[in-house]
């Protein structure tokens, strides 16, 4: 036996990757649950009580990594960062996990699934989740993203009997199979190119004249055209309708959130850190998948009356906003990520919302159906309109502020096109976020029934209401937090 | 001299193998075809110094892998895809000029990238069992770690649709899920 | 030419052309043991002239007998697949002997020449790779027959050799552990020492379960009673290869043999010292006997271990009855795949316990 080779593992850099590990962990704890227990409730019981700690957990080692001097550090044989940038998207996705645990919950059991099952799976997503902000080479970007969308893919389509959710299921698997593809031809040429899947190294080598290699190009393109598959960014869209609303709520929830966050946390870290110099030789392709973005979510939602639909589809404009802020500096940078936090906060309260609505076994679908909400249940139509309000930009709330920074980075970096064409496509973005609250305030024929929600979900449901105005108020504090995690990026 | 000829043979067989694999019409020829493809790439890779990669894309792939698809096309007994009329129409003509322009593409893209830049030979002891058992439990350790949780995940999610599967078709009734 | 080349050629004719000449042996023992377990005699009577040689003569006579029958195919077979089936059979299992080694390196003309064809330093690796491609075969087999019985024969076997090659492959880990190499001649040479100078350190010795569990997995990966079900006759007339007849019917049996030869060379090397002679390393060996005496007493070792495992096949196939389906299921996937797993854990936890003791890690 040879002499043994030691672990690349230096002292801090469990702490580094705690979320990781409390999420795994919680992922155990689930499958162990299942298996412990047989009756239902104490199966429940646990799963939350487990789930909840999970979060916690990894909401805790996320606050307890050194920071130090505010610089990336590379831990792990060079494989993962720690740095502010994760601990802002750790936080977000623990906050996340905590949020679909409680809120979810309903919407899990009216899908017929088993929460511990739903969870069980979930939590390995939710590991991805926290493995893409950290990805620091390209296998990991890969791995994470696979990590992420693997259990999806099941929750997606395991439980449906509807021929709706089996196609969702089944566009979702296989589009997303294909984007994985291409995300990893993407990485093969790359690497081909170079000789190398580190960011740093790529970084150097593609500011040094990677321009005269056309494999570089054309793997940074589909690099990107992968992610913003996931991202869900036009022209890469067309799986999202389709399988927001056939996939069951809790899932879709899952998607509109954690996964579009994750995407794009990813593509911040790609696009935006070590790789900076290779965002300009995509940057046309990034302009028209913004731009398309935005047209074609926003008025592909006007045209829908089924409201997941309509999420999806104003889901793929966000995408395009949000990817507009990286064709700037760093303040674009910080803006995107900004409006990051203020689209999940934003998403996962109204999906939040939109779980509770309902009759028995059916949801509510369409527009209308929501006619009449707020004279039978006004609170919870008031937070749905707050979650409504931010998503179209409107102040008081954080959509506005990070509509503000992003058209604002935009138009300082020369983008006055595209940041014209945001505000124009903003104002369709209004009319159809109103016809939603139209719909619960100003009509009363319907009478939409709404499931118990637990003093938890009261409570969880009014933070996210609190923070998406807080951010909307007072967006300083938040605003300094991912400008100095922005500069640690690079 | 011997090693190009190699070389050339396996390339040629390989790239051949694949055209067959998209192109032939009965499922267990393709997948056949794509074992022939796969083989000859582990053929490739030894003659890259990286024979335990080869000897495990064989194991791997053509050993495990392959051996399941032929199990499930055999288990749901495909016949020829059902696509013999209509086989010359425009829209595959199309997606064939596609896969040809793609082709083309990729050329040009290593040929201009790499034509003429040779990356040199490998260290000795590169493909080394030593040598991939260090970089695994260092430089990617973290890659290895995730993919085992990646296969968990797997697992899980196929162990969750295997027992949702008769369950679901009662489920259809209601209150079937066991 | 230097001498490596002419060594590997000769080695790369003479060990298949042994390994094929252990088929009849092995037939003969096949029968005639049979016969000695059932209180029968079994066949004797294939004569020249007043020769019978014991009923040796029997296995030439089959021989001749399928090389000049008519090399029939079924009309709706596969024209293709249907004859290449039995030689993707063969092929792997001769080539995976290429590793395996015969005795300990000879010393030729200044060159150290290794007793296999290829000595690798992932050798197991290799045998394992190769031999999982024999399972396409017997799939295809079955399914280019275009028989019904032949295709459950076919996926009767897949199934169970994708099941028990898991079993196969981590039972060895253990050992694999232990040895820390992956290079058969090194697992054979660490074999050579002994426990308080009288036990030869066989592998047996250290990995009892490992041994257990992969004999076991082994008569199931060569599709032997009592997992014999892909042609189980009783079900499936003669299963993946119901509709081969002559020439290729013998291959599927040579390959069948061959797989048990290899797998008992694997069992000795991984576990019964390979070539080792108990209790002499090859130095004291060829310091009393010269080289070429102790090459010939290091192969008949390592043959007469093997032999002894061909018969434990025969032996066992003769007494045992045979496993229904969902109990062969049952045993490998809930009884030795999480044994396995067990055996590599423990394995690792005394490892790292010693290794602590010893101050090395």
């Amino acid at each position: 036996m040879g002499t043994p080779i030691p672990l690349p593992i230096m002292p801090g850099d469990l702490t580094a990757i705690g979320p990781l590990l409390a999420v795994v962990i919680a992922a155990a704890g689930f499958l162990a649950v299942d298996m412990a227990f047989t009756r239902e409730e104490l199966k429940n019981r646990w799963t939350f009580i487990i789930g909840i700690i999970g979060a916690a957990l990894a909401a805790v080692t996320a606050l307890m990594l050194d920071i130090g001097t505010g610089e990336s550090r590379l831990i792990l044989g060079e494989a993962l960062y720690a740095d502010l940038y994760t601990v802002f998207f750790d936080l977000l996705f623990a906050l996340l996990m905590g949020a679909s645990l409680v809120l979810s919950w309903t919407a899990v059991e009216r899908a017929r699934m088993k929460p511990v099952e739903f969870y069980s799976l979930a939590a390995f997503s939710f590991a991805g989740m926290f493995l893409t902000s950290r990805a620091a080479d390209l296998l990991s970007l890969f791995l994470a993203i696979e990590l992420l969308s693997m259990p999806l893919y099941v929750l997606a389509g395991f439980a449906t009997t509807s021929k709706t959710g089996r196609e969702a299921a089944l566009k979702y698997f296989v589009l997303g199979s294909v984007a994985s593809a291409i995300l990893l031809f993407g990485i093969a040429l790359m690497y081909g190119g170079t000789g190398s899947i580190d960011y740093v190294e790529l970084g150097a080598q593609v500011s040094s004249g990677g321009r005269d290699s056309p494999l570089v190009l054309a793997g940074l393109a589909l690099i990107l055209a992968g992610l913003a598959f996931k991202v869900g960014a036009v022209p890469f869209h067309m799986w999202t309708p389709d399988v927001y609303e056939g996939s069951p709520t809790a899932v879709t929830a899952l998607m509109a959130t954690g996964v579009k966050a994750a995407g794009l946390a990813a593509a911040i870290r790609f696009l935006a850190g070590p790789m900076a110099a290779a965002l300009s030789y995509v940057s046309v392709m990034l302009w028209w998948i913004v731009a398309l973005s935005m047209v074609v979510g926003n008025a592909g939602a006007m045209l829908q009356s089924n409201v997941k639909r309509l999420l999806a589809y104003s889901s793929i404009a966000h995408a395009g906003y949000i990817l507009m802020g990286l064709l700037g500096d760093s303040l674009g940078t910080a803006a995107a990520v900004y409006y990051t936090a203020v689209y999940v906060l934003s998403v996962a309260g109204a999906f939040g919302v939109v779980q509770y609505f309902g009759d028995g076994d059916r949801e509510l679908e369409t527009v209308d159906d929501f006619n009449g909400a707020a004279k039978r249940h006004p609170w919870i139509s008031l937070l749905f309109t707050i979650f409504l309000l931010s998503l179209a930009g409107i102040p008081p709330t954080g959509g506005f502020v990070a509509k503000f920074f992003v058209f604002g980075s935009a138009i300082q970096t020369g983008h006055i096109g595209l940041a014209l064409l945001g505000v124009l496509t903003s104002v369709i973005g209004i009319y159809y976020y109103l016809r939603l609250v139209i719909a619960m305030w100003m009509k009363d024929e319907g009478r939409p029934v709404l499931a118990e929600l637990s003093p938890t979900s009261w409570v969880v449901l009014g933070l996210l209401a609190a923070s998406v105005l807080a951010l909307g108020c007072m967006p300083g504090w938040l605003w300094l937090i991912v400008q100095s995690a922005v500069v640690s990026l690079v | 001299m011997l090693t190009t000829a190699i070389f050339y043979v396996l390339s040629f067989v390989c790239i051949l193998a694949a055209l067959m694999t998209v192109t032939l019409s009965n499922p267990v020829s393709c997948a056949l075809s794509l074992i022939l493809c796969l083989a000859c790439l582990a053929g490739l890779y030894a003659q890259l110094a990286a024979g335990y990669v080869a000897v495990l894309q064989i194991l791997i792939y053509a050993g495990a892998i392959m051996v399941l698809f032929l199990f499930v096309v055999m288990l749901l007994n495909l016949s020829d895809e059902e696509a013999a009329e209509g086989r010359y129409d425009v829209i595959r003509g199309l997606k064939g000029l596609i896969c040809f322009a793609f082709l083309v593409d990729l050329y040009v893209l290593v040929e201009v990238s790499l034509g003429g830049r040779i990356y040199g030979c490998p260290a000795p002891g590169l493909g080394s069992l030593e040598a991939i058992g260090e970089l695994l439990f260092t430089r990617y350790m973290v890659s290895f770690e995730v993919i085992s949780l990646l296969l968990t995940a797997a697992v899980v999610g196929v162990v969750l649709i295997t027992r949702k599967g008769p369950a679901s078709a009662l489920a259809a009734g209601r209150g079937g899920s066991s | 030419m230097n001498i490596e080349y002419i060594a590997g050629i000769i080695k790369a004719v003479t060990i298949p052309v042994m390994a094929l000449n252990s088929i009849p042996l092995l037939v003969w023992m096949e029968r005639r043991g049979s016969a000695f377990i059932q209180n029968r005699h079994g066949p004797n009577r294939a004569n020249i002239g007043p020769i019978t040689l014991f009923g040796l003569l029997h296995p030439f006579a089959d021989a001749i007998k399928c090389v000049f029958k008519e090399p029939f195919r079924p009309t709706k077979a596969h024209p293709i697949f249907y004859p290449l089936a039995p030689a993707l059979v063969v092929v792997p299992a001769l080539l995976t002997l290429a590793v395996v080694p015969l005795a300990d390196h000879i010393f030729l003309m200044g060159a150290e020449i290794p007793m296999s064809v290829a000595e690798l330093e992932y050798g197991i690796v290799y045998m394992f790779a190769v031999s999982s491609i024999s399972v396409l075969g017997i799939t295809l087999a079955g399914w280019a027959s275009n028989n019904k019985f032949s295709l459950m024969g076919g996926l009767r076997s897949t199934a169970q050799m994708i099941s028990y090659e898991l079993s196969l492959g981590l039972s060895i880990f253990g050992a694999l552990l232990v040895y820390g190499s992956l290079n058969p001649n090194e697992i054979a040479r660490l074999q050579g020492e002994t426990f308080f100078g009288v036990i030869p350190a066989w592998g047996v010795l250290m990995q009892p379960l490992g041994f257990l569990l992969f004999l076991i997995a082994a008569f199931a990966e060569a599709n032997r009673n009592p997992f014999d079900l892909p042609e189980g006759e009783s079900e499936l007339v003669a299963g993946y290869h119901t509709e081969y007849g002559g020439m290729k019917f013998s291959m599927f049996m040579m390959g069948e043999y061959v797989a048990m030869v290899t797998l008992s060379a694997l069992t000795v090397t991984l576990f019964f010292g390979g070539w080792q002679v108990p209790w002499v390393t090859t130095e004291a060996l060829q310091a009393t006997v010269g080289q070429p005496l102790r090459v010939l007493c290091q192969f008949l070792a390592f043959a007469g271990k093997t032999l002894f495992f061909c018969w434990l096949f025969i032996w066992v196939r003769w007494t045992l009855p045979r496993f229904r389906y969902d109990q062969l299921m049952r045993l490998g996937w809930k009884v030795i795949l999480p044994l396995s797993i067990v055996n590599v854990f423990v394995t690792a936890l005394v490892l790292l316990g010693l290794g602590w003791m010893k101050g090395t890690l």
